[in-house]
Formats: C-alpha cells, structure tokens, sequence
C-alpha cells in the first residue's frame, strides 16, 4: 500500500495557504470561495536522471529530455506557458514536435478554464504514448507553490508561479544530478513582462517562435506555427495598417447589453449568395436580423455566436438581392498585403460605395424589410479547422517553385467561410490538394482572417480526400470504433445466436416466442442494417393484428457503457453515397441487430388489433424473438403485391398491410399532414468495387415504400404515448413546430403575383389543402416545385425533452399527430435507443436507469443528436451533390465525345445579377450568374435580360428554362463547382 | 436562570452601593475583553468577541440584490438584516419559545441600531437603480455570563470592522434615444448616446476588497445598570438578576471629530426611570462609550496590522 501523508499546515498559516477569490455567478450573486491546499514535498520532478524523485514518481515513467535544437543542449526540457498551449495546440500535436514537455498544474488549470476544448486535447496528448509529457504538479509542491495573498491580480500570482517552477527545477536539478550535464529547462513565453521578469530570475526563456526556429528540423512546424500578431508590426514598422473594423466591445459590456435587451445574442449565419451579407436569427425578433457589408458583420465567421446592436428603424433594409462571390470580387486582393488597395477600387469597394448610396427604400421589396443591425461583438468564437484550397493567384509567381514562406490565400470549401491567409513554406506543393486550415485570428486592420496550416488531406477530387472533407467538415466522427466500446460486444462475436429456449436465460427472459409468425422486412435494395420488420393477419373476429418489430438494440447497448456514450454522441449514422458511417459497431448493426431473414434475431415488437376502418382497438408492447421469413425490397414486395398468381401467407400479409397503410395514411391526410417534397435522386455507381458514378435518377417511390412509412409512423406514435405517459418529465420525443406564418409571406407573395395562386398557412391542412391546389397545367412539376419551396420555409424538426417544454407544443405539424418519437431505428439513431430503454421500462421489463431520470441529462443529449441529425443530412446531401457531379462529368463524356449536358430546371430565386434554379431531374440547385446588373423588379420577382436585339427577355420565378451544366474546376482553388448558363429562352453565356 | 435568594441579592445590591464587586472590579470596570477577527474564513468579515465569559460570534455574508420596490428587494444604498440566536447552552434555563422570544428582541434591536448607522452609504450601491450590496448580519451567542447586549455589540461591530467589500467594476452601456441629428456637413447622420451603467463585474485581484467606510465610527452599546443613586458596567450574571433596570445607550463618535451621536437610548426593567436622571446618565455613559470604543478601534487596527510573514524562500 502506498503511504499516505497529509502535511496539514498549522491553523496559524490557514491564511497562506488559505486560497480565495471572489467569484460572479451567472445569476450575477458574488460568491467568496475559500480553498484550502495540502501541499506535500513528494511530488515527482519527471525528469528521467533524477535520483531524488525516484521513490515518488506514481504510475508514469519520467520523460527524457529532448534534443536537435540549436540553442540549447541534447538534453533540455520545454516549460511552455497557457498561452502557448491555448494558442498552439496543433503545433504541439504534430507529429514533428518532439521536444520534451513539462505542464505546470497551474498551466492546466488555466487551459481548463479558458478553454475545455483545448483541455481535452492536452489530457489526449499527456495519455497517449506518443510524446513526451510530464504534468507537474507545482501547486501541491511546498517549494514551488504560490501562497499568501499578496495583492496583484490572478494572472501575475500565475505568472510567479512559473517562474517559481522553473527556478525551482534549475535548483532541484544542480541537487540531484551530480554530473555536469544538467538538463536545462527552457521557459516558453510570448509575454513580454513575463520575459523581463525571467530575466531578472535568471532562467532559461524564449518565445515559441524563437524556439521552433533553432529546431534543427522545422520545416513543418514553422507552417503550424501561429503567428501572434507581433511578426507583422515587425515587418513593417512605421506603417500603420488602417482600421477596416470597429472595436469589439469588452466582454463584460456585451453581456451586460444582452442581458439589458439591448444587444442581441445569436449565431451568425452568412449569406450562401452574397458573402457581404449575413443573418443572425435571434429570439425577439420574428424575422432574423440582417447585417449588411463587412463593417457591419465585423470578423464574424459562421456558427459564432455574437452580439447584434440593431440600427434604428430608418436604416432597415431589405437582403440585396444580388449574387456577390467572394473569389470573383476579390481576386485581385494580394494576400502578403490585403489592406485595401488605394489606386484600384476593387469590384468590394465598388459595391460598398453602392450600398452606401443607393438602397433608398424603393430599390427593395418592403415585404423583405428586416431588422438590420451591427455586430459589436463576438460572444463565442465557433472556430474549427476548415477544408481548404490554396488560391493559386494568391502564390507570388516568382515563388510558384520555391520553398521560401510566403503568404497565401485558402479559401475554404463551405462558400459561407472568408477566404483564410496562411504562411507557408510548402505553398507550391499544397497546390493541388485539399488540405486542413486553422483559423488563428481576426485583426480589425486586416481584411482576412489569420490562419494556419494543420495537414493535408489529399489530391483534390481524389474519393478519399473528398470524403474525409466531407466528414470533417459536417464533424462527422470517423475514426473506427476503439478497444473499450468494442469489448462491450457479445464475446461471441459473428457466432453469437439466440440460445435455445429457455426461461431462465438472459435473452429469454420475459420475451414471447414469435419465431412461427410470418414476418418479413421490406428495405431499400443493398440494405444491410434491417432495423425493422412487420407482420399482419386475419383475427377470429374479423380484426386485423398488425405487428412491428424493431430490432432490440438495447438488448446489447447498456447505458453508461463506452459503447453507448459513442453512440450517444454519434448520434446517427451518417449515409453518404459510396460509405456508411456506423453509429454502432457493424457487428451489431449489419448481424446482430439486423432482423436477417431465416434467423432468430431478439426484437422489441409492437401489435395492434384494428379494426375494418384501421381504427386501433388495442396496442401492445412486448420483447419477443422472431424469424423474418423474407427480406424485400420495395420492388420485389410491390411486384408479389401485385402478382395475383400469388397467394401465399407472406403476400397475403403484405397485401392486409397495405390495405390497412392506406386508410391509415388517409386518415393522416384528412387530419391535416403535409405531403413534403424533397428532392432524392439515386446515384447509379458503376459497381461496387469501382465506385463511379455512372448515372443519375430521381428516386422512384412505390406503394410499398409507403407501406412501411406509415407503420413506422403508427409504431413511433404509440410509443411516444406510451412513454410520455410512463415517464412525463424525461420522454425521449420528436416535434416539429408550426412556423411563424411570416416565413411565408415572401412565398405566398410570389405565388400571388406570378401565379395568381394563395397559400393558407393558417394551419398544417390548411396548408395541405391550398398546396395540392398550386396546379400548372402546363408544368407539371410545379406542384413538387411549390412544396420544395414550401418545406424550405418550415422549422426541422427536432428531438426534445418532454419535461422541457410545455405540453401544447408537443406536436407534429409536418405528420399532424400531437405526439410524435422515433422507435423503429435503434441501430441507426440514438434516440430512438432511448426510446427502447424508456419502452421497456415503461412495461416493467427493465428498471430504467438512473441518469434516464435525469431531464438535465436527457436536455444534453437531445441537443447533441439533433446537431448530429442535421449535420448528417448535410453531409449526406453534400455527397450526393459531389456524385452528382462526377456524374454530369461522366455523362458529358460517355462514348468519348464530349457534350454539353442540358436540363431542364425551374426558376426559384431572382437576383440583380443572376438567377437560382432547381433542376429537378438532377435533384440540385445552381447558380446562373449574369456578368452585368440587369433591370430587376423585386415586386414581381422579375429579371429581364437583352436579347441581343435590342428587347428585353423577362425571366420570372416559376419560370421553367433550360440550363446548360458543367462541372468545372475553378482555375484558381482548384474547387470543383458545378456552372450552369441559361441556354433557353435566351443564351446566357455572352450576358 | 441561575436562582439568587433574596439574602444574595442584598448582599450583592448592598455591595455594589458601596462600590464593592465580588470580583472586585470597580463599578466602572469591564471584565476582560477578547477580540478575533476573520474567525470564519468562508464569511466576508467575521469577529469573535468575549466579554468575561460571555461569548459572541458575528459573521457577514454580503449579497447582491437587484434594486426594486419590494419588501425583499434591494435599495440603493444598500440593505443590512441582522438575525441574533442565542444558543440552548447559553440560556439552559430559558425554554425554546423563550430562547426565540429573547433572539426576536435582540435581532430587532441590532437591527435598529445597525441599519441607521450603516445605510445608505454610496459604498453600498453596485449599479444605481439596478444592484446593491445586501449585508447579512448574523449573531450567535454562544455563552451569556452577563452583559450580552455589550458584547453583541462588540461582535457585530468587530466583524463590520473585518468586513472587505469586493472590488466591482460597473459596466457602461451607451443606449442612444433613437434620435438622430442631421448637421453633419456631409450629411452623415450622428446618434446622440447617452451612457448608463448596467451591471457590474469584478476585476481579476487576489485582494479582498475595501473596508467599510467609517468602521472606526460604528455604534457601541453601553448597558448602565441602574442602583440609583449610583449605576455600574458590564453586570455578570448575578449582579444582572440583582439589578433589574438597566439602561441601553448606543453611541457612535464620528472620527476624527470629537462630537458623538448618540443612536438610540433603551430602558429595561421593573421601575420606571425618573427623567432628571437621564441627563447625567447619558454624558456619564458617552464618556465611557467614548472609552469602549477607543479600545476597540485601537485593539483591531493592532489585529489588522499583523500581517502574516512571507514564505521563505525555498532550500
């Protein structure tokens, strides 16, 4: 056993080792914390020569000192500061950066209050093998820790501290190793009044830039390096940048005003046509507040959270309407120098001067008037690494070979991101690939973000490179799953089965025995992960039993196991067109958990008995084992359907099943739900192993797709009563809110005046009713056009808490139920994991666990899912786009000549300078832009073009035309982006 | 309560007539006086104080309240509430009604006394018209050897002393009035701001805080006990059955001037006070408050001022 001593200090020195500070709460009450600290003379140095620490070292190996440096000896050890560490962390993550590393306790403590995130990595960084870290810890040492309370603030007993440590290890050193070859502890800071402190200590100091420089191996480093700001002033002394941005207000101001009402607080949310125009959608306003021009949006990058001061009412405006693209606006910005150039007015300067003059309230439409407002501060930064190109203007010519560090341009992949400068020194070598890009930091003086390089992720257009972009950029978790979540696997592995049956086994164990029952599943083909299954049958009194059954997941996920919090904060699975990234490990979800046919598989199953007009008489909830007899696809169960030769028990079922599905599905109608439209197209790959794309088609939708829908509908539905009822504050559910009628208006507004058509959006059957009356006869996909258009002005749904929110916005608008889960996909969504366990606790089966009960808890995972949700369907719309795209290419070379592909596509959107289009065969939307400003009404909706001939061509929204598409790189960024020119009723290609 | 017979209560007001004490104290003597200040750490000012054996523990909690009209809302100027408890082991022969009855009477009295004396004061006011100070006094009386009221008084008054009110910074907000004046000569409209402060937040310091502005003038409590002709001080808990009346007076001596306020006069007893009395009773008590709090003031800033040594340096 180890030996404990406690080394209370007498109550005569409680006031020095007595901490305390005052602290605010959030609820703005000032609160004295006192902490009393132990403080001990064992505590490890790490140092792998000591001979004095050896007897108290713990559980950790000491670390060697690390060499190749320069300046200082073989055998030296780093001591960076929280500053380093917080601002360098991708520095010291690389794998180049091998120096030996000391982090002070007080460093830590500092990083865990600043920065979780950061913390985290640092804590990845100490477990893992590969660097060298020691963590000691000063603040428990009797000669290194700071005590008393001297005056000064917090951050100067921080930076005595770590002075103290590093005087403390040169002494502690010189002690023990008796040698002349005394490792040298190097103290990393980039403060100057830490630096002139040290120096007059005496220690060993340098700033990191400094440091990285004399290492004899750098190249990679200097690249990652973040550079602070200091290094410009340097360059150019004399020279004073001007000010492109206002001042952000202190923190303390900010939180006061939004507190007050005076701000407002919201995530910034760029405009995807125009990069001068930004919207922050905040809760006391009904529509979201614009900022217009780059002063006015003020450094904020997408998903942060700043703070809105909105301008007086006057100075409303309404969005411009007009498509502004960054790179063509900009192109001609040099990245070494971006300050504004002052003899050419750039196409920026042109169209602010524009802004400045004109928008008198008659150039817009006043249905558009927003709220309009500035930022004037930033809340919290929601910086991440983006995927990125290099710009390949941006490389000075001379240098396009050369490995001098020069400044350069990225521009990232998601257009809503400013373009980022970097500085590197591989510039011409990242040319043609994707690669990682940090953002550091924003200088009011500089019209561009600072960043850095982290890593490449391959050749542009390469699958991997673009499929890990996608992930990275949608935060999609890929690494594969690691030791401890698979160790909660059954041992057994692919051999696993449903012992035989026995009443005191573990599977058994309250399970009713439905392997005779005729049971099939119906999925789309190729499907592997079968989560549910269904069976109906004729009942003696003329009833129908119907039955679902969903795989029992949580049989196998138990909650608190690592295996269930990877789940949880995975989330989904995210489907892209070539890969599946697995929420569960794929032993569970394509075997163990996948209801297979011709084998037991255990399953949580839902009956109901209902009678001839599929009113339900009776629900019931049990865990079974079945035996799926078949596994369909749509066609084939829609083909046997159909086959009146066929007679047998399955189709029979699955005839019953879809008498019943379609009373059930008008019943839904008649209660009011929407019939949504989303575009789904279905890429065709060459073969499996290929992966290329070869065609496209939009997704055909059969009787039986809908068969399975509405009993998926009616499974989650009665499961949400059932646990709502058993669990009222903690109930896992799904709700869809009714939007605010004025999402609508501009919609309604375009139907109105192009159409001659109205919307009722008083309710969701209202909206239904007047939605299948949008008829052109002569375009019949108008009607999917109106609904597209229509679903685009709803809230997402969203998963939620049931004690969260009060009980009458419960609802589903899209699918008009009161309340609404999601039960039937267990191996693919988390929620619905939750479901099961709430379910199965609700009919006694299994006591619920603890943390279940707990709402906070339940609130934190609700909120991660419905981020992941979202973050799936982007990425997987985002995949599919990227094959569209190869597969417009393909299509336009098939057969070795080269065509032009025509589509055609309808007007959704009109700008000054251009028009947005929905071209439906391909399931996308595209840009059409128009080199010149043209005459645009924004009260009809109207963009007239010359004709050549001296009259104008008048194209509206509603408009059906014909498109040219192509996919072209961008000769710059190397960005593959789809073009598309008008080629009916007028070419677009000289406009 | 302790029983004196009535042949000790003689002896004893026989005694003190001749100005003789049985501890032989003068009539005019208090017992020893302790003082500790910061006894609970966790408190914003805290004192311990012991008058003979009679013990009393004061602490301070400071809250911040939001300015409003309410009963429980704060004021600008701040807010004292001070709340007395005496203890079981203090009063053994006191039943709980009779315990509650006596913390009442004190707790309104502290009360009275303190929150004159201390609000408002402008130190007290964190965002005017939004956030104040709210001090919460609490007093536990831990032993009653006689002369409780004294050495309430003395507890409170030390732990006010030791009070520290954070540092805070106030956090301006410029509002403008919505108005805009055109007269610029390039036509650029200007917004006429005006500025107000909204919250509060406090700086990065190790220090405490401030102390209380004029602590070194805070009311003491001097308990004449009457013998008419004659009075004595700080009465042990026999000469307090023995001598029924008694008279409260709290006085305060703003430094460095050397008038006094006299705060609040009460009379406790069976008899009634005779109003020629009063008079000379009140200036002989100023000069012995004026003595009491000298001490104090004197003792405390010799408390303060032992600063803990540094720490050595290592090796």
């Amino acid at each position: 056993m180890a030996e404990i001593s406690i080394l209370k200090r007498p109550r005569g020195e409680a006031s020095q080792t007595q901490r305390k500070f005052f602290k605010k709460t959030a609820r703005g009450r000032v609160v004295k914390v006192l902490r009393e600290c132990y403080l001990r003379d064992d505590v490890g140095c790490g140092i792998e020569q000591c001979t004095l620490c050896e007897s108290h070292r713990g559980s950790r190996p000491p670390i060697s000192g690390g060499g190749g440096h320069n300046v200082y000896s073989q055998n030296h050890y780093i001591l960076p500061e929280a500053n380093t560490f917080l601002q360098q962390m991708d520095l010291l993550e690389s794998p180049s950066f091998s120096p030996a590393v000391i982090v002070l306790q007080t460093v830590l403590e500092e990083i865990r209050s600043r920065s979780l995130p950061l913390f985290n990595r640092i804590n990845a960084l100490m477990k893992g093998e590969e660097k060298k870290v020691w963590v000691f810890h000063n603040d428990f040492m009797r000669d290194t820790a700071v005590l008393g309370h001297e005056n000064g603030s917090l951050a100067e007993r921080h930076s005595a501290g770590i002075r103290k440590a590093v005087a403390w290890y040169n002494h502690h050193l010189q002690q023990t190793i008796r040698s002349h070859k005394v490792p040298t502890i190097v103290l990393i800071t980039d403060d100057t009044e830490q630096e002139n402190r040290a120096k007059e200590d005496g220690l060993t100091y340098t700033s990191i830039r400094t440091y990285i420089e004399g290492l004899q191996d750098n190249t990679n480093l200097l690249d990652i390096l973040v550079d602070h700001g200091d290094g410009a002033k340097e360059s150019a002394p004399g020279q004073k940048n001007p000010t492109l941005y206002p001042e952000y207000w202190p923190t303390a101001k900010l939180t006061a005003g939004v507190k007050s009402g005076e701000l407002h607080q919201g995530h910034f949310n760029p405009n995807q046509y125009n990069y001068l125009e930004g919207n922050v959608t905040v809760p006391s306003f009904p529509k979201p507040l614009l900022l217009i021009g780059r002063e006015n949006m003020n450094r904020s990058v997408q998903g942060d959270v700043v703070a809105v001061q909105v301008l007086p009412e006057s100075e409303w405006r309404a969005p411009r309407n007009e498509v502004v693209d960054q790179d063509m606006a900009l192109q001609n910005d040099d990245a070494d120098n971006s300050i504004e150039g002052g003899e050419t007015e750039d196409a920026e300067a042109k169209l602010s001067k524009k802004d400045k003059q004109g928008s008198s309230p008659k150039e817009f439409n006043p249905m558009e008037k927003q709220p309009t407002g500035r930022v004037v501060g930033i809340i919290k930064r929601n910086w991440r690494p983006y995927v990125c190109h290099i710009d390949r203007t941006s490389l000075t010519s001379s240098a396009s070979t050369s490995i001098a560090q020069q400044t350069v341009f990225a521009t990232p992949v998601d257009r809503r991101l400013p373009r980022i400068r970097i500085r590197t020194r591989q510039a011409p070598s990242l040319l043609e690939q994707k690669i990682l890009v940090s953002i550091d930091r924003w200088e009011k003086t500089s019209r561009y973000p600072e960043g850095h390089f982290v890593r490449t992720l391959g050749k542009v257009e390469s699958k991997e490179a673009e499929l890990e972009s996608l992930l990275l950029e949608y935060d999609v978790a890929y690494r594969p799953f690691g030791k401890a979540i698979l160790a909660c696997l059954p041992a057994e592995g692919d051999n696993w089965v449903v012992p035989p049956k026995d009443s005191n086994s573990a599977e058994w164990r309250g399970r009713e025995d439905l392997r005779e029952l005729t049971i099939c599943s119906i999925d789309p083909p190729g499907c592997q992960d079968i989560d549910d299954a269904l069976h109906a049958r004729l009942l003696p009194n003329g009833n129908v039993e119907a039955g679902v059954h969903i795989a029992d997941v949580s049989h196998f996920v138990h909650p608190e196991t690592p295996m269930d919090s990877e789940a949880a904060s995975r989330g989904t699975t995210v489907y892209m067109v070539d890969k599946r990234v697995d929420m569960l490990p794929s032993l569970l979800g394509t075997n163990l958990c996948s209801l297979r046919p011709y084998v037991e598989r255990l399953a949580f199953s839902v009956f109901w008995e209902l009678d001839s007009n599929a009113k339900i008489v009776n629900t019931r909830f049990t865990k079974s084992v079945i035996a799926s007899k078949a596994a369909f696809t749509y066609e084939e169960a829609q083909l046997r359907k159909d086959d009146p030769n066929m007679n047998d028990e399955l189709t029979v079922g699955i005839r019953l099943l879809n008498t019943i599905a379609q009373k059930l599905k008008a019943a839904r109608m008649a209660a009011g739900a929407l019939n949504l439209a989303s575009p789904e197209v279905k890429i065709h790959l060459d073969s499996s192993e290929s992966s290329d794309p070869v065609d496209v088609e939009q997704k055909e939708l059969r009787e039986t797709n809908s068969l399975v829908e509405e009993f998926m509908l009616l499974a989650n539905i009665s499961v949400a009563q059932k646990i709502q009822e058993a669990f009222p504050h903690t109930a896992v559910l799904r709700r869809h809110c009714a939007p605010p009628k004025t999402n609508f208006e501009t919609l309604q507004d375009i139907l109105v005046k192009r159409k001659g058509l109205s919307l009722d959006v008083s309710s969701s059957g209202a909206l239904a009713a007047s939605l299948d009356k949008c008829i052109d006869p002569d375009q019949p996909s108008f009607n999917t056009l109106v609904r597209i258009m229509a679903t685009r002005c709803m809230l997402s749904a969203e998963y939620f808490c049931s004690g969260s929110v009060s009980r009458d916005t419960f609802g589903h608008y899209g699918l008009a139920t009161p309340i609404y889960t999601h039960f039937t996909s267990p191996i693919r969504r988390y929620a619905d994991v939750l479901a099961h366990r709430q379910l199965s606790a609700a009919i006694s089966y299994t006591p619920l666990h603890p943390v279940l009960h707990s709402k906070a808890h339940i609130e934190q995972i609700m909120g991660n899912i419905n981020r992941r949700h979202r973050m799936a369907q982007m990425a997987g719309r985002a995949s599919v786009e990227f094959y569209v795209g190869l597969a417009l290419k393909a299509r336009s070379q098939r057969g070795g000549v080269t065509r032009q592909v025509e589509e055609d596509a309808y007007v959704i959107r009109a700008f000054r300078n251009g028009i947005s289009v929905f071209v439906s065969a391909l399931g996308i939307e595209g840009l059409v832009t128009f080199k010149h400003e043209n005459k645009y009404d924004p009260n009809l909706y109207t963009v007239s073009l010359p004709d050549g001939t001296g009259k104008d061509v008048t194209i509206a929204v509603f408009d059906k035309v014909r498109v040219r598409i192509e996919v072209e790189k961008d000769r710059n960024t190397q960005r593959g982006k789809v073009k598309m020119t008008l080629a009916s009723p007028i070419d677009s290609t000289n406009l | 309560m302790a029983y004196v017979s009535k042949s000790e209560n003689s002896y004893i007001t026989t005694s003190l007539l001749a100005g003789i004490r049985a501890d032989g104290r003068s009539p005019t003597d208090y017992r020893n006086i302790s003082l500790e200040i910061g006894v609970v750490p966790v408190a914003n000012g805290s004192a311990r104080a012991r008058v003979g054996e009679t013990e009393v523990v004061a602490a301070i909690k400071l809250e911040v309240e939001d300015v409003g009209e309410g009963e429980n809302e704060g004021r600008d100027g701040g807010r004292v509430l001070c709340h007395v408890s005496c203890t079981p082991s203090a009063y053994p022969h006191h039943s709980l009604s009779a315990l509650d009855e006596l913390s009442d009477e004190l707790s309104s009295l502290l009360q009275s006394i303190l929150s004159h004396t201390l609000t408002p004061s402008e130190q007290l006011t964190l965002v005017p018209g939004k956030k104040a100070w709210f001090i919460s006094l609490d007093a536990l009386i831990l032993s009653d050897a006689g002369n409780a009221h004294d050495a309430l008084f003395i507890a409170a008054r030390a732990a006010l002393w030791d009070l520290r009110i954070p540092y805070t910074r106030g956090i301006e907000f410029d509002i403008k009035d919505g108005e805009v004046v055109v007269g610029d000569s390039e036509g650029i409209g200007r917004m006429i701001g005006r500025k107000r402060t909204v919250d509060f937040e406090l700086p990065d310091l190790l220090d405490d805080g401030v102390p209380l502005e004029g602590r070194d003038s805070l009311p003491v409590c001097i308990s004449l006990n009457l013998l008419p002709p004659t009075h004595f001080l700080d009465a042990s808990l026999q000469e307090e059955q023995s001598v029924l009346s008694r008279l409260l007076l709290f006085f305060s001596f703003p430094q460095p001037s050397p008038t006094s306020t006299l705060y609040g006069t009460r009379f406790i007893g069976p008899n009634e006070l005779p109003f020629n009395m009063l008079k000379p009773l009140v200036k002989d008590g100023e000069k012995y408050a004026r003595e009491l709090a000298e001490a104090l003031n004197k003792k405390l800033k010799q408390e303060e001022s032992q600063v803990s040594a540094p720490m050595s340096a290592f090796g």
